[in-house]
């Protein structure tokens, strides 16, 4: 089982900027107290503090990009301010489980960007289009809404035929 | 006598963006990896584009979330969902990689390394076993970008690998680009940490190009496929007696498809040369 605790400190200070604090101030307090062997006591103490904050970068980096493809215009509009936003909000929320985990992270994104009421009307425009567009990835009913919606147009080209 | 591996040949790593180029210039493709997780309880459409590709290519999947390093064990339902797609594409073998992607009720997001000791060891060989008895197709193990190990290992990872395909049977999937930078964001020599690599063991490679950022190597899957990786992979080739598929991967920069397809043209030249001389 003391494997299990290494790697829930180990993830601990991949996605939480207040853990990557606590562990630079002082590793070894860190590492203590979480029913670790010592020698794992010693593997979680001896780690860079640098290199997990670079790994811990890298992830939210990562992140972006998934959301960034899925928020193509909403990214278009606000240029570089998208990466700077998108790192502000990342550490302080939890990646969903499931396949469709960057559909609704992009979609909290996007709903944190419109709390925003600064942002030119444009750039709003933008979110709501990519956020109408993500919903029926996540929503059945609003895949279901865009089917029939879709079906209903078709049938008017039909009739009109 | 066991049969010979056969060839399989050269692909690509396939994005959205490309998927009308894939079956319109197809000809330069021998076979496709997808991401699984894509394809998990797809909609009917995703389901339409599954069944042309299996149609028109062989393909290969690519689990990025299985967390076979957890010493947590396997989350039941998305090993289900894995093997309901492997079942349905009914591939030559799958792929995942050595890594943990959640611990302590944590969602890391993308692939964490795994302590190099042999409890570690004992958590992914029962996670592979636990994986293969369920999925009835072979899985290949993939080396993972990291720039740094978990101290005070009590193998290398070439070690590890190789005690784990001796443990499992499992084949390895080599991310030539992986094995760089991590070679050169540790100071070690590249060719150095391939030669040490159980290349008899590797089934598949995986061909992509980083960037340098911060004075640290990412592999990032954004740009070409350096000279250096090139250079490698013929080493590789001449020394991986089962390999049976190489893969360019790209996600960052998409370029024109063709520039993809090209790469994996030189790497399936590279495989026919070496084989034929």
């Amino acid at each position: 089982m003391s494997l299990a605790a290494l790697q829930g400190a180990l993830a601990e200070l991949f996605v939480d900027p207040g853990a990557r604090d606590r562990f630079a101030r002082d590793p070894a307090a860190f590492a203590g107290a979480r029913g670790l062997t010592r020698r794992e006591r010693e593997q979680l103490a001896a780690l860079s503090a640098a290199s997990v904050a670079s790994y811990a970068a890298t992830l939210v980096r990562k992140r972006r990009s998934e959301v960034a493809h899925l928020l193509p215009r909403t990214r278009a509009a606000l240029g570089e301010a998208f990466d700077d936003a998108f790192a502000r909000w990342a550490p302080h929320v939890v990646l969903r489980e499931g396949a469709k985990r960057y559909a609704w992270d992009a979609l909290a994104f996007s709903r944190s960007l419109l709390s925003d009421r600064s942002l030119p009307s444009g750039v709003r425009a933008a979110i709501r289009r990519d956020r109408a567009d993500l919903r029926p990835a996540v929503h059945p009913v609003a895949a279901l809404l865009r089917n029939v919606s879709a079906l209903t147009r078709a049938r008017v080209v039909s009739l009109d035929r | 006598m066991a049969d010979e591996p056969v060839w399989l040949g050269a692909g690509v790593s396939l994005r959205r963006r490309h998927l009308t180029e894939a079956f319109v210039c197809g000809d330069a493709l021998d076979l496709v990896e997808i991401v699984a997780d894509h394809y998990f309880a797809p909609a009917p459409q995703k389901n339409l584009e599954l069944r042309a590709l299996c149609e028109r290519f062989t393909v290969i999947p690519h689990g990025l979330d299985l967390s076979l390093g957890s010493a947590e064990g396997l989350s039941a339902g998305y090993l289900e969902r894995l093997a309901t797609l492997v079942d349905a594409v009914r591939p030559p073998f799958w792929s995942e990689h050595v890594a943990f992607t959640q611990a302590g009720g944590r969602r890391i997001g993308h692939l964490a390394p795994v302590p190099y000791t042999y409890e570690a060891l004992e958590a992914i060989v029962a996670n592979v076993e636990r994986a293969t008895s369920r999925i009835q197709r072979p899985v290949i193990l993939e080396n993972i970008a990291c720039p740094f190990d978990i101290p005070h290992a009590e193998l290398s990872e070439a070690e590890f690998l190789l005690q784990l395909t001796e443990r499992t049977g499992c084949g390895l999937l080599l991310d030539v680009a992986n094995l760089y930078y991590n070679a050169l964001n540790r100071g070690l020599d590249p060719l150095e940490s391939l030669a040490a690599f159980p290349l008899h063991a590797v089934v598949q490679c995986h061909l992509a190009g980083g960037h340098r950022r911060d004075g640290e190597w990412i592999d990032s899957h954004a740009f070409p496929v350096p000279e250096d990786v090139w250079s490698l992979f013929e080493y590789v080739v001449e020394r991986a007696p089962r390999l049976r598929a190489a893969i360019v991967e790209r996600d960052e920069n998409l370029p024109a498809f063709a520039e993809l397809a090209h790469e994996a043209a030189r790497a399936r030249s590279i495989v026919e040369r070496r084989r034929a001389a």
